[in-house]
């Protein structure tokens, strides 16, 4: 982006840092015209505190088709370097739907209290 | 036209006898809109028919013209273009407007600067296609704004004007801009069409490619719109930004009629409103659309018979001038209110007049008000019949008494008589 | 018969305002030639004009009413129909006999009729003023056609511009010309030029 663009980015998203929580908006006067959402990590805060079972990958046994990657909800299923499915923990909220959908039967839901 | 003349065609100031509905299209080229959806429906059909002819013949260079199977998918394209930062217009008339409705509140939510026209026509059942603005006066709520026109140059200047206003950022809110089906949309008038280096003057810049301050389509910058706000969210707190920017947007209007009066030479009162022979009036009539053209020759009969009679013109119903109604009500004893639509059920007939009627309240003004209704799905108003309107509210103010005759408290004037 | 009550008022053409009447049947573009006679005098430096169709469900073969009103000196601020024609312009004899139509016709309107023979005036109202004008006869002659019968405006126009000197064949010339285009002008051209002349007192 140019310069001047980046100037209006910032002006009106703001940038990833200093994005104005909810709690900035002192009253309507401030808010901006419409409500909008902007990308962000999170953005309903940490929910892998939600996570009662916990998605663990038989990475051994896993044939990489990829369906865990696509269906996960919250998109918090990466290929790693090595090719490997990984999951992030800090935002997996353990719903559940990868290991449903995995072909293969490679994902097991964990309780987390045994983790 | 070859390719080398359509490259060289720019528009010049010329007057030419035209339908409402062909001005209305000359109008939308001559603030070179960038995205054109529609649907045909009469009585507007005309209007896209003339930009299809435009864009097929070169005359409206970089304008897209998009298809679609029904005026929802129309509404739809049109918010997605303007959320794309371009300036987009379409038309419509009544029930194409009802099957837009949903759209149409997205339109403005999202504040975006559409302008759309309507050819106004009575709702159905049963099928009627005649002036009323019944289409317009239905989409009160919705967040657009609303103008009415009475002439055949009020709607081409009126479209420009609508550009001015919705593109202002303190604005950012749609726009209705209507006149009577078949009674302007199909009759022809003179109208003069302005030079293109002196409209492009006038108007804002197209949006350039970042579009819009407040809301874009860019993959550097994304962004969504539209998604849930739970009840402890700012949902009411967006509603009250629309109400405050609609309001605002009078003084707007008001600045950009007279910026348009200084530039081209045509004056549309104070932008919201037309006082014609209101001064030293006992009577005075509120009217709007066409009706307000004929009411003006009706005043001036009247006035040459001796009677104390003048009107207000009313241009906007959203945001409505009620500071102005104060002024005009002040100045009279008795005021009329002609409304060509209807509010059923509502205690202060039709919808215009209960506006004037609420405005009124509670204000110290003791101005009588007579709500009228007339000239519904294109019944016929005669200029004896505006006079006899004019004449009755003078019996009133004479009298004090209401005229008999009333249907719960309004006049509907011009009913059929069996002879 | 149920019927509108409607007050016939002070003349509009007391104003300066002159109101054309036409009476046609669908397809014989009459709605057209409305808005074309506001174009001629427009062009002639009339100050104002308005065409005025009565659109409803109509059909071809169905009556249809157009009106005109024009004004040399001010602004017209009416959109009701002409009660009290000045002119009235007839695509076809058989109208003459439809109420509708016959009711208008006032001492003072002129009436111009699409015939081929002389009007039987004892049929008529009492008017000053009838001219005659074979306009399907030179539209015929002229192959100056739709699919669908003779273009009977042209013709029509041309003959009332010869009446009423509000305008000339090199007006409707120029706007036929922007209005159509240069090649179809022609035979809208010679036409008219044919009913310019043929035009005679019935």
């Amino acid at each position: 982006m140019s310069k001047p663009e980046e100037e209006k980015w910032k002006k009106i998203c703001k940038s990833k840092e200093e994005r104005p929580k909810v709690q900035e908006y002192k009253n309507w006067t401030e808010l901006p015209p419409i409500p909008i959402s902007l990308p962000l990590d999170g953005s309903m805060g940490r929910t892998g505190d939600w996570r009662t079972f916990r998605p663990v990958i038989n990475t051994s046994e896993c044939n990489k088709c990829g369906i865990c990657w696509m269906y996960c909800p919250e998109g918090v299923i990466q290929k790693n370097e090595d090719g490997d499915y990984e999951i992030d923990l800090e935002y997996c909220k353990g719903c559940g739907i990868c290991a449903t959908e995995c072909p293969t039967k490679n994902i097991e839901m964990k309780r987390e209290s045994e983790m | 036209m070859t390719e080398a003349e359509q490259r060289d065609f720019i528009q010049k100031k010329e007057s030419k006898i035209l339908k409402g509905n062909i001005a209305a299209a000359y109008a939308a080229k001559s603030a070179r809109v960038q995205v054109i959806s529609a649907y045909p429906i009469t009585p507007q059909t005309t209007v896209v028919e003339k930009l299809s002819e435009f864009v097929d013949g070169g005359l409206m260079p970089g304008t897209q013209y998009i298809k679609v199977e029904s005026e929802h998918s129309v509404m739809a394209s049109i918010v997605g273009a303007s959320i794309a930062g371009t300036r987009t217009f379409t038309a419509t008339s009544g029930q194409g407007l009802f099957y837009m409705n949903e759209m149409i509140h997205w339109a403005a939510g999202a504040r975006l600067p559409i302008v759309t026209t309507l050819a106004s026509r009575g709702p159905a059942p049963p099928w009627n296609i005649w002036a009323d603005y019944f289409d317009v006066i239905n989409a009160r709520d919705t967040g657009w704004m609303s103008a009415f026109c009475s002439t055949h140059q009020e709607i081409y200047d009126e479209i420009l004007m609508s550009y001015k206003v919705t593109e202002n950022p303190d604005v950012m809110l749609p726009k209705f801009v209507a006149y009577g089906g078949f009674v302007l949309s199909h009759t022809s008038k003179p109208v003069m069409i302005e030079e293109q280096d002196l409209v492009d003057k006038f108007l804002p810049p197209l949006p350039d490619e970042e579009g819009w301050e407040h809301i874009f389509i860019d993959p550097e910058r994304p962004m969504m719109h539209g998604n849930l706000i739970m009840p402890s969210g700012f949902y009411m707190e967006f509603r009250m930004k629309i109400h405050d920017a609609m309001v605002r947007a009078k003084e707007k209007i008001k600045k950009v009629a007279e910026e348009f009066e200084r530039m081209f030479g045509r004056s549309y009162g104070n932008g919201l409103v037309q006082e014609y022979k209101l001064d030293g009036a006992d009577v005075g009539i509120v009217i709007y659309g066409d009706l307000a053209l004929q009411m003006e020759q009706a005043v001036d009969e009247l006035r040459d018979e001796g009677y104390k009679v003048g009107m207000l013109k009313l241009r906007y119903f959203r945001p409505f001038p009620e500071e102005d109604i104060r002024k005009a009500a002040k100045k009279v004893k008795v005021l009329g209110v002609v409304d060509r639509a209807t509010a059923f059920g509502s205690p202060t007939g039709g919808p215009v007049s209960s506006e004037v009627k609420s405005t009124l309240h509670n204000s110290g003004i003791e101005t009588k008000v007579l709500p009228m209704i007339s000239g519904l799905g294109g019944r016929e108003v005669t200029l004896e019949q505006q006079k006899d309107q004019l004449k009755i509210l003078v019996k009133m103010n004479e009298t004090g008494e209401l005229p008999d005759d009333l249907l719960y408290g309004t006049l509907w004037h011009g009913k059929l008589e069996v002879e | 018969m149920k019927n509108q009550k409607r007050k016939v008022g002070k003349k509009v053409s007391e104003n300066g305002t002159i109101e054309i009447s036409f009476a046609g049947r669908g397809g014989q573009t009459a709605v057209t030639a409305s808005k074309l006679l506001a174009q001629f005098v427009y062009e002639k430096g009339f100050r104002d004009a308005i065409a005025i169709p009565i659109i409803g469900a109509e059909r071809r073969g169905a009556p249809i009413s157009a009106f005109t009103k024009i004004s040399k000196t001010q602004q017209i601020k009416t959109y009701d129909s002409v009660v009290n024609p000045d002119y009235m312009v007839v695509f076809d004899i058989s109208l003459l006999q439809i109420p509708k139509f016959k009711n208008v016709i006032k001492p003072k309107t002129t009436l111009l009729v699409n015939s081929d023979k002389a009007l039987d005036r004892d049929k008529l109202p009492q008017i000053e003023k009838i001219y005659i004008i074979d306009a399907t006869g030179i539209c015929i002659e002229h192959k100056f056609m739709l699919s669908s019968g003779p273009i009977l405006n042209i013709p029509m126009l041309s003959a009332f511009g010869k009446i009423t000197g509000f305008y000339d064949l090199n007006t409707m010339e120029k706007v036929i010309k922007e209005e159509f285009g240069d090649k179809k002008a022609d035979l809208n051209i010679e036409v008219a030029r044919a009913a310019f002349n043929s035009v005679k007192e019935g």
